[in-house]
């Protein structure tokens, strides 16, 4: 009869203490010790060791950008980027074929920045509003970054400064949302810029 | 009461001959992918991270086999599984990132295919066409996901937008047959997809039984 010892002992060392507790914990920690290791070496490269993921993230936000651009100026086929006036808080301008402008802005909202794309037709007038990022409290600030708000801009000669305050010499005052204060300032703030910015582009 | 030995095993081998099938294939393969399948960029992307999660957890589901007792087996797979999922992620994010942002959490979905076929795999699952190779059946399998969610993906933008490759047929996206772009229309198209193969393995055992008769049949 075939000896249990002689073929316990042609296993190999693993194979023969791999069902074991101390074994079974040794290689579940090595695996994650490995695979953390790989993961976070990759991720490490891809965020510092190389500009990978920054080159990425870039080309996200040039496509995000691009389809945002897109809805404010339907008819428009290409957009160009131009040099930005150096106005605090204006990002970016592009130019559309179509003539128009899209400013990107950012202005401080209630619970951080509220950054929006403000279209400007060749007429002068508000073409559109987009939101492009926002930290605003749901049902409250988010009142004042919908359609029907934006819509109220749309058409608005861009001239001047708005303001939803008491308006001095030189302002027009715009309804702003009850109950939204802060957001809705950001959104007129946003417009001052981008009007400004029109202006020094040659606009009205 | 515990079935009898041989109930068992009769159903195990019912199982088995269920399962051990292109069909089956396809749509283990396919299933987590589908609800991200909406576009036809995105059903490529997914059936691309799905099917090299496959062909890769296929290479290393015997090596990890060795090393691992039946204890180990699960945890370490699963480890492994997500780590080759996420760095094919990050591949994903480099080479296209806003297909990267619209499959958001559904890419580690295809952690789930690797961890499937390392399990059948190893266990020396193999099915036609590759019957006899569990390789060959490993990569079937990954070119069956890759084309089906591609071909999922198609057919949900294609019925969800009216527009396919810049072309555009408004009338068919504001039809009742715009539900085949939801993700419960892609279980649909799977199904079509799961029939279109079952006709093609009829097909093949047809042509074989034929051949058999023409053969002069048993001897």
């Amino acid at each position: 009869m075939p000896s249990s010892n002689e073929s316990t002992s042609k296993l190999s060392w693993i194979a023969r203490h791999r069902n074991g507790s101390l074994y079974t914990f040794v290689v579940v920690l090595a695996a994650a010790l490995v695979c953390g290791i790989v993961m976070s070496g990759a991720y490490y490269y891809g965020q510092w060791g190389s500009t990978a993921f920054a080159d990425a993230d870039a080309r996200l936000d040039e496509a995000q950008g691009g389809a945002q651009r897109a809805l404010l100026f339907p008819d428009a086929g290409s957009f160009t980027e131009v040099a930005a006036p150096s106005i605090e808080g204006l990002n970016s301008v592009y130019q559309a074929d179509t003539g128009g402008y899209v400013f990107d802005v950012t202005s401080a909202g209630y619970a951080g920045d509220v950054e929006l794309m403000v279209g400007i037709a060749n007429d002068g007038t508000v073409a559109g509003i987009q939101v492009v990022a926002e930290n605003e409290t749901d049902g409250i600030g988010s009142n004042a970054l919908t359609d029907d708000f934006f819509g109220t801009f749309t058409g608005l000669e861009a001239t001047g400064t708005l303001t939803i305050e008491e308006p001095g010499s030189d302002e027009t005052q715009v309804d702003g949302i009850s109950g939204a204060t802060f957001t809705s300032t950001a959104v007129v703030e946003n417009l001052n810029i981008a009007f400004e910015a029109y202006a020094q582009l040659g606009g009205n | 009461m515990a079935l009898h030995e041989s109930v068992v095993r009769e159903q195990n081998e019912r199982l088995s001959a269920l399962v051990h099938t292109p069909t089956f294939l396809v749509v283990a393969g396919s299933l987590t992918g589908l609800a991200a399948a909406t576009s036809f960029e995105n059903g490529v992307a997914m059936g691309a991270v799905s099917a090299i999660a496959i062909v890769v957890m296929a290479i290393l589901a015997r090596p990890l086999r060795s090393i691992t007792g039946i204890f180990a087996r699960i945890p370490v797979l699963l480890l492994v599984s997500a780590t080759v999922v996420t760095l094919i992620s990050f591949a994903v994010r480099v080479i296209d990132p806003v297909a990267h942002q619209e499959l958001g959490i559904y890419l580690p979905l295809a952690a789930v295919n690797g961890l499937v076929v390392a399990f059948i795999y190893d266990d020396g699952f193999t099915g036609d066409p590759a019957r006899g190779s569990a390789a060959g059946t490993a990569l079937f399998g990954a070119v069956c996901t890759f084309a089906t969610l591609a071909f999922v993906g198609f057919i949900n933008g294609m019925f969800s937008t009216g527009e396919v490759f810049g072309l555009v047929n408004k009338e068919l996206a504001a039809s009742p047959i715009a539900i085949f772009g939801t993700p419960a229309g892609s279980l649909l198209v799977l199904a079509l997809v799961a029939v279109f193969v079952n006709s093609i393995i009829a097909a093949v055992h047809a042509d074989a039984a034929d051949d058999a008769v023409a053969q002069g049949g048993e001897r």
